[in-house]
């Protein structure tokens, strides 16, 4: 046991002072933060020049210059000709035609423009219009604008999960206020980060075995540990590494948006109620309430213990094939043929995962949820909605059952295929190194 | 100390060892000889137990070799490498805890090491800007760093020119003297009869010959001898037949002849010095190469 330490030591260690290692660490938390605020930086200021539409308006309906985002539509006199002219000489951006026409079945508005216009700028367009031309209706039709406006209703509807209490009377409940949006991103956003770090740290497996094996070092080492206790030394060492980062990145998330929480001035508390009386909000704003709104909303504490429970588990169930991979081939390229198959499951689950974020209930999600395959992504996405503790239960001792298998039986192609090169590696080799007794 | 007994391993498709045995003794140095492909790195490996026989025995002071046995060993492997990301100390303080030393003992070691292989102290420095001759000596220093009893290398030459290997076997004949025992194994033959004790050859799998190097070479010397001389040599069919004579300048002749039964070198010098200066004479003794072709094709003959 003292051997695996070293291994994992050294393994670990080596990782973790690695300038790309601290680097990746520490900046990833905050590119999100940076994009966003990149996006409202960019929606913020438009200093792109203002583009000018010209407007033939049959209609009266836009009388003066109206400025939408940057470009000025300004009424004009031209013929059509003329200005669709204008438009190839590049002199206006558009021309904006509309003709006389029936209130009741507008018809022949047309935009003529070099480029196809953003549809973000169409919509506005044809919501103005709308405007005016409800405007102009309840003018004809002598209603009151005032009791039309009361008319409109906006309704939020609320969504509360109901679960047994965990006080000692049965028969109170606990009712939290939930969101289901909130939870299919917050499913989505764990099952992808589970599917990105086996990912990423599987193929670094992959490659520090194959590093091993190609620098010829392995022989060495295998003379004075079991080629098994490298193997797990290895596969700790490099699933701590992974660990470490992401105990840092919920450390440094939770500061962040502590931070920002403060610098917002908002309590999380009320978030929900803020949310719900002000509908002018800008949009950065938004995002941190959604942002706290979904902590408030869920069992956070739960979500971060399943999440390395299955992160864990994911990362041994597919490192030990990348390890037994990494031990098999001499090469990159040739690991390609196998690393293949092995991934099929990992990309199926993030492509099942949209299925399964629309009916998490359903037998499909039950079941891949269990397979221990896919377990570690899918029930990730589903817990965010609420997993019977059965159904967790089950799925994590599945997994930890093929974990253990799957370290056992990786383990013994390891030990053969380290010190193994130059022959042609087929599933048919593999096979027979698996079931060799002796070696 | 050590005794190899009966040992046979197959691969799929092929036989690497065939009913092979040893036997090793303390403070000496043994040499595995043999053409590449002939099974050394495989009897290596299995004494080192890093891949497991199919029959016979590994005794270590006649009991069953155990894994404990095993970590004391000090192995240097043919196919052998560093980390090329590590410092060398690092490598050093990895390699000495996985042979179960302290921090400590690591850094004393490696420092009487480095004074022993007439190199600066390289502790802080980084593999990957080492020559090949300096990572040979690392991956040396890292396998007798835990003064191990038993020191197995594996072609240990290939890679040092020849100062170094001179420092490499004059180290292993100071470490034989201190109580040592060392196998190793190359397929350059000619060159080792200076440093081994005993030696083995194998060929095909099989061995074909072991015992004492002088031995070995006095059991395999013919009755030939060289001589060089300043005059032209006359047959006496009593005393020699002239194999070959050639003139390499006007007064410079070199001739092989093979000595008669029941004659003694001496009869031949007294012979040739009566019409000759004798400039260098020289029994002819093969080396390890010469052997083990001779011995291979015995062999043939025989099988």
């Amino acid at each position: 046991m003292d051997k695996i330490f070293i291994i994992f030591e050294r393994e670990y260690l080596s990782r973790v002072k690695k300038k790309s290692f601290i680097l990746s660490t520490l900046l990833t938390p905050l590119i999100f933060p940076i994009f966003i605020a990149i996006a409202v930086f960019l929606l913020g200021s438009d200093d792109e020049d203002k583009r000018i539409i010209s407007l033939l308006d049959g209609k009266n309906l836009i009388e003066d210059t109206l400025n939408i985002g940057n470009n000025i539509i300004v009424p004009t006199e031209a013929s059509l000709e003329d200005l669709q002219s204008k438009v190839t000489n590049g002199d206006i951006y558009g021309v904006l035609l509309i003709p006389e026409f029936d209130i009741y079945d507008p018809k022949g508005i047309n935009f003529y423009s070099k480029n196809i216009p953003s549809s973000e700028f169409v919509y506005d367009i044809e919501y103005i219009i709308e405007e005016r031309i409800r405007n102009l209706k309840i003018q004809e039709l002598k209603l009151d604008k005032e009791s039309l406006d009361k008319l409109d209703t906006r309704v939020s509807m609320d969504t509360y999960s109901v679960e047994e209490s965990s006080s000692s009377d049965s028969s109170e409940v606990d009712v939290k206020k939930s969101s289901s949006g909130l939870a299919w991103g917050l499913g989505y956003f764990n099952g992808f980060l589970i599917y990105m770090f086996v990912f990423i740290y599987g193929s670094f497996i992959l490659q520090s075995v194959l590093d091993e094996k190609t620098s010829k070092v392995v022989e060495v080492i295998v003379s004075s540990v079991k080629p098994t206790h490298l193997m797990m030394g290895k596969v700790l060492g490099v699933g701590a590494v992974a660990f470490t980062q992401i105990f840092i990145w919920i450390v440094l998330v939770f500061s962040i948006s502590t931070f920002t929480s403060i610098y917002f001035g908002i309590d999380s508390v009320e978030t929900s109620q803020i949310v719900a009386s002000e509908q002018e909000i800008d949009k950065s704003k938004e995002m941190v309430m959604g942002f706290y709104e979904m902590f408030a909303s869920v069992d956070i504490k739960k979500i971060i213990i399943v999440f390395l429970i299955y992160f864990m588990g994911g990362f041994f169930l597919y490192g030990a094939f990348f390890a037994a991979i990494g031990s098999a081939v001499d090469n990159l390229q040739d690991a390609s043929q196998f690393t293949l198959p092995i991934s099929l499951p990992i990309i199926g689950s993030l492509m099942f995962m949209a299925v399964i974020l629309e009916n998490p209930e359903g037998n499909a999600s039950i079941f891949l949820s269990m397979f221990p395959l896919t377990s570690p992504i899918l029930m990730m996405a589903r817990l965010s909605f609420g997993v019977p503790d059965w159904q967790l239960f089950l799925s994590i001792i599945f997994l930890i059952m093929t974990v253990i298998f799957a370290l056992w039986f990786a383990g013994r192609i390891y030990r053969v295929g380290i010190l193994t090169s130059g022959s042609k590696i087929t599933y048919k080799v593999l096979w027979k190194w698996f079931l060799m007794k002796n070696y | 100390m050590l005794s190899v007994k009966n040992i046979s391993k197959s691969y799929v498709g092929h036989k690497a060892l065939d009913n092979v045995s040893l036997e090793i003794k303390k403070s000496s140095i043994f040499g595995l000889l043999g053409p590449n492909g002939a099974g050394k790195t495989s009897l290596i490996r299995v004494i080192n137990q890093i891949i497991n026989q199919d029959e016979g025995d590994i005794l270590i002071d006649g009991r069953n070799i155990t894994y404990e046995d095993v970590r004391k060993i000090g192995y240097m492997p043919e196919e052998r490498g560093l980390y090329k990301k590590m410092k060398v100390g690092d490598f050093l303080l990895f390699m000495g805890k996985l042979k179960g030393l302290n921090r400590n003992q690591c850094i004393e070691s490696a420092a009487d090491w480095f004074e022993m292989l007439e190199v600066s102290n390289w502790w802080k420095k980084n593999i990957e800007d080492l020559s090949k001759g300096m990572s040979q000596k690392v991956q040396f220093i890292s396998t007798v760093l835990h003064s191990p009893d038993l020191i197995i290398l594996d072609e240990p030459f290939s890679g040092f020119d020849p100062i170094n290997a001179n420092l490499v076997k004059n180290n292993l004949l100071r470490l034989r003297d201190e109580g040592k025992t060392i196998i190793f194994s190359t397929h350059r033959m000619e060159s080792v009869d200076e440093i081994c004790d005993h030696l083995a050859m194998i060929n095909n799998s099989k061995k074909i010959l072991d015992g004492n190097t002088e031995q070995i070479k006095m059991d395999s010397k013919s009755n030939n001898y060289m001589i060089t001389h300043n005059n032209v040599l006359k047959e006496n069919k009593n005393i020699f037949d002239l194999v070959a004579s050639s003139k390499i300048t006007d007064n410079i002749f070199e001739s092989e002849v093979t000595l008669k039964k029941g004659k003694k070198s001496r009869d031949l010098i007294v012979d040739v010095s009566g019409k000759n200066n004798i400039i260098s004479f020289n029994q002819r003794v093969p080396n390890m190469n010469d052997i083990f072709i001779m011995k291979v094709k015995e062999e043939e003959k025989n099988g």
